[in-house]
This record gives C-alpha cells, sequence and structure tokens, in this order.
C-alpha cells in the first residue's frame, strides 16, 4: 500500500507519526494528572472534620487557623474544577499546536528535500527519452544539491561520449567504405591491367592472332568498366537517395508483383489479409525495398544449402500495417543482426553492404520501421511497420 | 502545594481563554425588571436568575466573598446617549464561624444576615429600586429605554497565595443584559407630581 507513495508522503507520514507519538504520551501524562487532581477538595469526611473542630477549638489563632483551613479547603474543592480544566485544555492546545506546527513546518521542508529529487526524477525520464542536453536547475544544498551536479555532470558526459561515439561510428563507416571501395576498384583492375599488359606484348611482338587478343581483351576491360560503372550507381544512388512520392497504395497489389518476380528463383508463399487499409507509400520505393529482402531470402538459402522457401505475409496489427519476409535459410549471427542496416556492412563475398541499409532508409523515409527476428541455421524474419493513423480502403477498380 | 500553586499560575494566564461552565447549567439573566420613581428619581428593580452556579454557590460557601455589580444606563430612545448610568454592589460574605452568610447591598447601605443558603444567595442577586436619573431630568416629550447589566467582581482566594480571580469565569465572561422596551418621559413625571 505504502509502496506507490510518493517519497513526500512517506516522509510526511512518517513526521506525523514521530509528532504523535512524541506528544501523545504528554497528553496521556497531563490527563491522567488532570484526573488525579480533581480528587482534591472531595472529601465531605475532612469537610466534617474540619467543621467539627472549629467548635472545639477555643484559642482564638488557633481558631482562626482551623477557620483558614477549612476555607481553603473548600476553594480548592471549587476551584480544582477549573484548574484540571485548564490544564486539561492547555495541554490539548498544546499538543494540537506543536502537531499542526510540526507537519507544517516539517512538510515545508519535506517539500524543499523532494523538489529536487522530483526534479531528478522528470530529468531522468528526459534522458531516458534522448534529452541529453537536459539540465537540472541546482536550488538545493548538502546531498541532494552534489546528487543533481552529479547528474548534470553525468548529463554532459553522455552527450559527449554520445558525440564521441557518433563520431566513432562515422570514422568506422568511411573506413569500411574506403575498404570496401579499395576492394570493389582492385578486384577488377587485375583483369583490366593483365588484360592491357597481354594486349601490349601482342602489339609488340607484332603476334598474329593481335587482332583476336585485342577482341578478347577489350571486351574484358570494357565488362570491368561497367561493373566499376555499377558499383559507383549503388554507391551514389544510396548517397543521393530521392525523397519519398507519397500516394495512396495497395500494398497487396505491391506484394504480389514483387512475389511474382520471384517465383522462378524460389518458392515463394504470398499471403494478405483481404481488408488492408491503404497505405501512403512511393511504390518504386517499396517494391525496391521489398525486393531486397527477398533477394536477401534467396541468398541465404541458396547459403544454407537446403531447399527453403520464403513467407511473405501482410496483415493489420493494431494502427499498424505489418509486413514479414520469412526465410529458413542461413539465419544471421546475433553479433551480425546489431549491424545488419548499417551501411556497407555484409558478410557476403560479392556484397556492398547497400540492399539492407538502403531498404532500411526506405522504410524510415515513409516513417515506418523495419527489425529482424533471426536464428542462425535456420530462420531470419523481417518485419516491416506502416503506421496508418486513418486507414482506409482503396476503392477497387478493378473489374 | 507548589505543584498547584504552579498550576494555578498557569490557570491565570489562561483564564482569559475561557470559563468552566457545567453543561447543565442554567444561562444567567436579568429578570424581574420593574421601573418606578422613589424620592422623585427613575429607579429600576431586578434580579439576577441562576446567578450561583454550583460552583459559585460552593465558593460562596467556603467563605470567599462573592461580588455581583449590576450597571444601569438610561438612555434616550433614537440618539441612543446615556442620560444617566449608575451602578450598583452586592457583596455575599459567608462567616465560616457564625455559620451565617452576610449580604450587604450598596443601594440602601444594608446589611442582611442569612441562616440559609438559598435564600441569602437569593437576596444577594435582587437588586432593588436602584436610583438611576432624578425625575426631572427627563423630558416629557421624549422616549427613553433603559439598560442593564450585571457582572461578578474579582476576589482574593487564599488558597491561591492570596491571588484574586476573577469570578466572571463562572459566567464563562458573559455578562447577562436586558433592554427594556422604550416608554415616555410623561409617564414619569406624573409619577413624581411634576
Amino acid at each position: 500500500m505504502m509502496r506507490n507513495r510518493s517519497l513526500k508522503t512517506k516522509t510526511f507520514l512518517l513526521l506525523a507519526c514521530v509528532v504523535l507519538i512524541a506528544t501523545l504520551p504528554l497528553g496521556v501524562y497531563y490527563v491522567k494528572t488532570s484526573s488525579l487532581l480533581a480528587q482534591l477538595g472531595e472529601s465531605e469526611a475532612i469537610d466534617k472534620t474540619l467543621t467539627s473542630s472549629i467548635d472545639l477549638l477555643h484559642t482564638d489563632d488557633v481558631r482562626q487557623d482551623a477557620l483558614l483551613a477549612l476555607k481553603e479547603y473548600r476553594q480548592i474543592g471549587v476551584l480544582k474544577k477549573s484548574i484540571v480544566h485548564q490544564v486539561v485544555l492547555f495541554t490539548m492546545c498544546y499538543i494540537a499546536a506543536v502537531t499542526v506546527l510540526s507537519l507544517v513546518v516539517g512538510y515545508f521542508f519535506i517539500s524543499r528535500i523532494t523538489r529536487p529529487l522530483r526534479n531528478l526524477l522528470d530529468a531522468t525520464a528526459m534522458l531516458s527519452e534522448d534529452n541529453l542536453q537536459y539540465k537540472i536547475e541546482n536550488t538545493a544544498s548538502g546531498e541532494v544539491g552534489k546528487l543533481v551536479d552529479a547528474f548534470n555532470a553525468m548529463g554532459e558526459k553522455l552527450l559527449v561520449a554520445r558525440q564521441e561515439k557518433i563520431m566513432a561510428e562515422r570514422r568506422a563507416t568511411w573506413q569500411r567504405v574506403a575498404r570496401i571501395i579499395a576492394h570493389e576498384i582492385k578486384n577488377p583492375l587485375t583483369p583490366i591491367k593483365l588484360s592491357t599488359e597481354r594486349l601490349y606484348d601482342k602489339y609488340l611482338n607484332q603476334s598474329k592472332d593481335l587482332d583476336d587478343v585485342m577482341k578478347s581483351t577489350t571486351a574484358t576491360i570494357l565488362a570491368e568498366i561497367d561493373n566499376m560503372q555499377k558499383l559507383v550507381d549503388t554507391f551514389h544512388k544510396y548517397a543521393k537517395f530521392p525523397d519519398p512520392v507519397l500516394k495512396d497504395e495497395r500494398l497487396q497489389d505491391i506484394l504480389v508483383d514483387v512475389c511474382a518476380l520471384f517465383k522462378d528463383t524460389i518458392p515463394v508463399t504470398c499471403s494478405v489479409a483481404p481488408d488492408l487499409p491503404a497505405v501512403k507509400v512511393d511504390k518504386g520505393q517499396i517494391r525496391e525495398a521489398l525486393s531486397n529482402l527477398l533477394t536477401n531470402a534467396a541468398q541465404a538459402i541458396a547459403e544454407s544449402g537446403r531447399q527453403g522457401s520464403v513467407t511473405v505475409t501482410a496483415g493489420l496489427s493494431g494502427k499498424y500495417v505489418q509486413i514479414t519476409v520469412a526465410d529458413n535459410g542461413c539465419g544471421i549471427s546475433e553479433e551480425n543482426q546489431k549491424k545488419l542496416f548499417q551501411p556497407y556492412f555484409t558478410t557476403k563475398k560479392h556484397g556492398n553492404g547497400i540492399g539492407l541499409a538502403l531498404t532500411e532508409r526506405i522504410i524510415s523515409l515513409h516513417g515506418g520501421k523495419i527489425s529482424c527476428e533471426s536464428t542462425l541455421g535456420e530462420k531470419t524474419a523481417f518485419t516491416i511497420l506502416f503506421n496508418v493513423k486513418d486507414p482506409y480502403h482503396v476503392e477497387d477498380t478493378r473489374s | 502545594m507548589d505543584f498547584i500553586a504552579g498550576l494555578i499560575i498557569a490557570v491565570k494566564s489562561l483564564v482569559f481563554m475561557g470559563g468552566y461552565i457545567s453543561p447543565d447549567a442554567q444561562p444567567v439573566r436579568i429578570s424581574g425588571m420593574t421601573v418606578h420613581v422613589v424620592n422623585r428619581a427613575v429607579s429600576v428593580s431586578c434580579s439576577v436568575s441562576n446567578a450561583f452556579t454550583p460552583e459559585l454557590k460552593k465558593l460562596a460557601a467556603s467563605g470567599t466573598p462573592i461580588l455581583l455589580y449590576m450597571f444601569a444606563d438610561l438612555k434616550q430612545q433614537g440618539s441612543d446617549s446615556v442620560i444617566a448610568a449608575t451602578a450598583v454592589e452586592s457583596r455575599c460574605d459567608y462567616d465560616l464561624a457564625t455559620r451565617m452568610f452576610r449580604i450587604i447591598h450598596s443601594v440602601q447601605n444594608d446589611t442582611v444576615y442569612f441562616v440559609n443558603v438559598d435564600s441569602a444567595l437569593a437576596d444577594a442577586a435582587r437588586f432593588k429600586k436602584i436610583p438611576v436619573s432624578p425625575a426631572q431630568n427627563l423630558s416629557r416629550d421624549k422616549a427613553y429605554y433603559f439598560v442593564l447589566y450585571s457582572v461578578l467582581g474579582k476576589t482574593r482566594v487564599e488558597a491561591l497565595q492570596n491571588n484574586t480571580i476573577d469570578l466572571m469565569y463562572f459566567w464563562n465572561y458573559k455578562r447577562p443584559s436586558l433592554k427594556t422596551e422604550s416608554f415616555a418621559g410623561s409617564q414619569f413625571m406624573t409619577e413624581a407630581g411634576k
């Protein structure tokens, strides 16, 4: 029951308990003492004894003393009630005043203590939402003040660490890009060089088969130049990817078309929910993204060496349209899953690491999300989610 | 005794906070008010009902002097200005030796002795023929009214190291008062034979 209460409430309740524990015994003691006091001057026997003894006294001084004693005894008998009443009243007022004052002062101090903690809590929430630049204004002193300072310092360090990480990732990406480009350029350079050397040699020797060699080497050189051109085009395409032109499209049509392209290569099962709402997408880009996923699936199945298949499903999941491309190919290791969508990351001999990176980019440009679940050596499933704010069906114009 | 004395001091400081009134106490009020002309002076007679609460009665029986005052203001209707004002005292003493009550009325300046406590206190609470103003001071064509109120005095208490206590405590510091209906000045002119 107390678990859900705030620190402020808990501390306040603790204070209230302490105040009550401290003041209640005092109140009980006063009330008890007052009740004992109430018995004073109540004895009729004493009154009678004093009264009758006066008659027996004949000495004036002693008689006067006895009269005074009787008078005082009776006065106490009368005034004791008011005394008791006032003592109890005073005690109750005192306890009430002390309790209220303690709680008011306590509440003030508790608020002062918990305010920085609440700010800290808010700041932690901001931090968890990736707002690393958020700073808490430090109005507290002592341990809480130091905690706030430490938190602000931690935020700054996290920001610096984040920037350093971004820089390191960027550096690593560039290194990877440079390595891939170097590798990709080096590969065609060797046949080009060999072909050129062979052609030069044949030319110097005025070989009889110069014409034939000229034809074959030129063809090799041109083919390698084409490969290099394609490579450059791919990198260029990723670097300067155009913004999608969004239109209401039926995803089921796109999926069916893309699946049809791969039917000759691998067994593909396409299952699309009939009531799928229209989604604003760039048809060409989505086709490309899905093609990349299916290509990847086909390569994974080929790499596994098994007779595999690809299953493409699409349906509505809450406010999302969910597309899943699953295969039972070679799977992806956990470590590689983390780098899957990084540009120029590849595990294939002839891959350039652009396909999945491009797919992820297309999906994010459409405001969607892509994720991967895979078991190495068994299966892989890519899931795409498109947020459908106002789902509606495109009118079927087909006859 | 020192403990009690300490408590008394606390009580004395607290006494202004409120008095002790037993739950069954009847409200103190002024009753039986009559207006008449005595020796060409406009006079009032009245009683203070329930003046002696049980506690006050016990205090009186202890021999502590009880002082009861009655204030009478004669005011002119309309302007509410005080034409005349007077205060009288009624003192009640109990003699423990003779076991008799002595009541002294300042108006008549007489002393009456009582054996019976109820008779004594009833007499102490009765104020007779309090002269307020000479009748000739009143105007025939103007209207007047009386405002009466009563208070208890302070008294010395031997049990409280001879300190004085305000007896109004027993009335919870509320003084009973009475405002009469207005009457014509001519009414007293006739009675005074003017």
